[in-house]
């Protein structure tokens, strides 16, 4: 296999709604930050490839205004996938693995305040038979998927507001957050619920922002990341799996993707999601943390969500991809040696990449 | 106790094909700094079009960056409206929405001083009379109905009133 | 002025959707207020009926009819929004309808009342006053009386 790494990655900040700029005034200067860390032309980059989603942005083909912002003209080598940019990564990943060129930029953005009611959206993406003609709540599945753990004694209210406190707390370090504090778990509890047992706070926030990154190959990554004054993140593996969509036809409670994922991946990487110093998890809920710690296999001190994770900032399309930046970072800046993203698309968990990363020995 | 009963091919209803499955979602419209600007223009019956300092193409819409070399473009300038048109098809097809009656001809417009094409109307003229080439100039909604949308622009005609039919306005 | 202009729009496809053959006679079944399963692989019974196996993918088999009862498996208290067809606070739950191996995804009515709601609860399906052959031809689920026949089929079924 080839050494595929990080060599860069920048983030916006993440806004409850963004009313000023449109996609590709969101991410130009994201992706000037990137490409200018690493003293390259656009011409130097081989292969570009973005996720985002109509449905959040409210248009079709949405994504090629933000191709603007990396400037098509001359033409360029150019892929995009309708869904969590950390799915472009794997997209990317597996065109270098190819050989087809040293250098891929991918970027991410996400738009969670276009539309005016978000359950409006949410149902859209559900099977149209039986789910979306309901029009369920939200975060109906969620609180489901949430309540089943509390019965199976998974988890607790409480811990999950631990979750939440820990997150927005480490959030405070983190200049990109949209949502962040000191929270006491018993004023957390104090909340009320908008889908049993989940609290508003339990939710990841939507809102917008955008995210690059670039991954460069073998010696040509070692070259860009020195230029950057980074050490690259090396990509050991990446492992994605998918189960049923329909709730009902699932154990909500165990995340057999997750597992298998994980699985895959020690094989790909040699060390295992236990063997990582930091672990950043997609966690659209916060009672996604405790599910993927055990389907992970992550022991107790492993650092989890660092940055705050997606409960403190939550862009959409672009979640997912941060947690691959916020991964590679660590490593980046040697608070790691080894790292995990986790990426999650569809109702309570249905799809999740797993991607082990580590730093040069 | 047990409530499954198999069910024989006989007593079954006959299946559903479809079902109805509306979508709807309001959203929010965000132009975006860059074409604001001209939005504005066209609401107080203005072209304003915007330079790229990197390479010198000039933008009308003008989004807020080069999509070629991806600087910020220059302040907004003032163009004339007028053009030439680049290419054309004639529209036959009656559809939900539309807001002349076919046949109509729908052009794309090399506006005077920039360096990509609109596309609007041409009409005041007959569809066969339109050529490749063919000067034009816009036509302006009256000024209680400007606003800062491309429809301030009703359509365009040929700029010269010997071409024009004076039937066909729309 | 360096500021954006912004502006509502609405986005709205009045789409009419093909439902494949299974879940046809499915959607046919609720028309006429019967809930019809589906034997899956192994002899799982699946309702809602699914036109291929979630786990095997294998092509689904024979239809069994079912009571409309069942039990609450999960569930989730939520407010009514204005386009919900009950306007007290509700559930969404999953309800393994009796008989089934799988568990179905619907709102569940206590009248407003969560204290009422538990896994485990005894549930039957409100129909709607009119069916038309489709999902929503079941309001809800609520629970089951003390004064009704708890889910029983009647006598003389087979296994």
């Amino acid at each position: 296999m080839r050494e595929v790494g990080v060599v860069a990655f920048a983030q916006s900040d993440c806004l409850a709604a963004n009313r000023g700029d449109d996609m590709a005034d969101i991410l130009a200067p994201v992706i000037a930050e990137a490409v200018a860390s690493l003293g390259i032309e656009r011409s130097d980059i081989d292969f570009f490839c973005s996720g985002s989603h109509d449905f959040h942005e409210g248009r079709t083909f949405a994504y090629i205004e933000s191709l603007d912002s990396v400037g098509a003209w001359p033409p360029i080598s150019e892929s995009h996938v309708e869904m969590d940019a950390a799915w472009a990564v794997n997209e990317a990943w597996s065109w270098l693995q190819l050989g087809e060129g040293d250098v891929a930029l991918v970027y991410g953005i996400g738009r969670g305040s276009l539309a005016t009611d978000p359950d409006q959206v949410s149902h859209t993406l559900l099977d149209p038979y039986y789910l979306a003609p309901l029009h369920p709540h939200r975060h109906a599945i969620a609180g489901l998927q949430a309540q089943a753990l509390l019965a199976a004694g998974v988890t607790t209210e409480a811990a999950l507001a631990q979750v939440v406190a820990r997150s927005l707390a480490a959030a405070l370090g983190n200049p990109h957050a949209q949502r962040s504090g000191s929270h006491a778990v018993h004023d957390l509890l104090a909340q009320p619920y908008v889908a049993s047992p989940l609290r508003a706070h339990d939710a990841a926030p939507l809102g917008d922002a955008a995210a690059v990154l670039v991954l460069a190959a073998g010696d040509r990554a070692r070259e860009l990341a020195a230029r950057a004054g980074r050490r690259p993140a090396w990509i050991r593996a990446m492992d994605h799996r998918m189960a049923t969509h329909y709730p009902g036809s699932r154990d909500l409670t165990r995340l057999e993707t997750v597992e298998v994922a994980a699985q895959r991946a020690t094989r790909m990487a040699g060390f295992a999601p236990a063997d990582v110093d930091v672990a950043e998890l997609h966690t659209e809920y916060s009672h996604a943390e405790p599910m993927l710690v055990q389907a992970l296999g992550l022991p107790v001190g492993t650092t989890l969500n660092p940055s705050g994770g997606p409960l403190a900032g939550n862009p959409t399309t672009a979640t997912g991809l941060i947690r691959l930046g916020e991964a590679a970072d660590r490593i980046a800046d040697g608070s790691a040696r080894r790292a995990l993203a986790h990426a999650t698309s569809g109702p309570a968990l249905q799809h999740n990449m797993v991607s082990l990363l580590e730093g040069e020995e | 106790m047990s409530s499954v009963r198999p069910s024989t091919a006989t007593d079954l209803p006959a299946p559903v094909r479809t079902i109805s499955a509306p979508f709807h979602v309001d959203y929010t419209y965000v132009a975006g700094v860059g074409r604001s600007v001209y939005l504005r223009g066209m609401a107080e019956r203005r072209f304003l079009a915007r330079r790229c300092p990197g390479c010198g193409q000039v933008y009308f819409p003008a989004p807020q960056h080069c999509a070629r070399c991806l600087q910020v473009l220059d302040p907004p300038f003032e163009i004339p409206g007028t053009g030439a048109v680049s290419t054309f098809c004639i529209v036959n097809l009656p559809f939900p929405g539309q807001l002349v009656e076919p046949p109509y001809v729908v052009a794309y417009i090399n506006l005077d001083g920039t360096g990509n094409k609109l596309q609007h109307r041409v009409l005041e003229v007959a569809p066969g009379d339109v050529a490749v080439g063919m000067q034009v100039e816009p036509v302006w909604t009256d000024d209680d109905r400007l606003e800062p949308s491309l429809a301030s622009v009703r359509y365009f005609r040929p700029a010269d009133p010997a071409l024009r039919d004076g039937g066909h306005d729309a | 002025m360096s500021t954006s202009l912004t502006a509502p729009y609405t986005t709205a496809f009045d789409f009419e959707r093909t439902v494949g053959p299974r879940i046809g006679v499915f959607l046919a079944g609720l028309r006429e207020r019967r809930l019809l399963g589906v034997r899956g692989s192994r002899g799982r019974v699946l309702c809602p009926v699914a036109e291929f196996d979630p786990v095997t993918a294998e092509a689904t088999g024979d239809y069994v009819e079912l009571d409309p009862v069942g039990t609450v498996t999960a569930w989730t208290w939520v407010d009514p929004r204005p386009a919900d067809p009950l306007d007290s606070p509700f559930a969404w739950a999953l309800v393994r309808i009796d008989g089934a191996d799988d568990s179905f995804f619907h709102r569940v009515d206590t009248g407003g009342d969560p204290s009422l709601l538990s896994s485990g609860l005894r549930v039957r399906v409100r129909w709607a006053a009119e069916t038309v052959g489709s999902i929503e031809d079941i309001v809800c689920f609520e629970p089951v009386t003390d004064d009704e026949p708890s889910g029983s089929a009647p006598s003389g079924s087979a296994p």
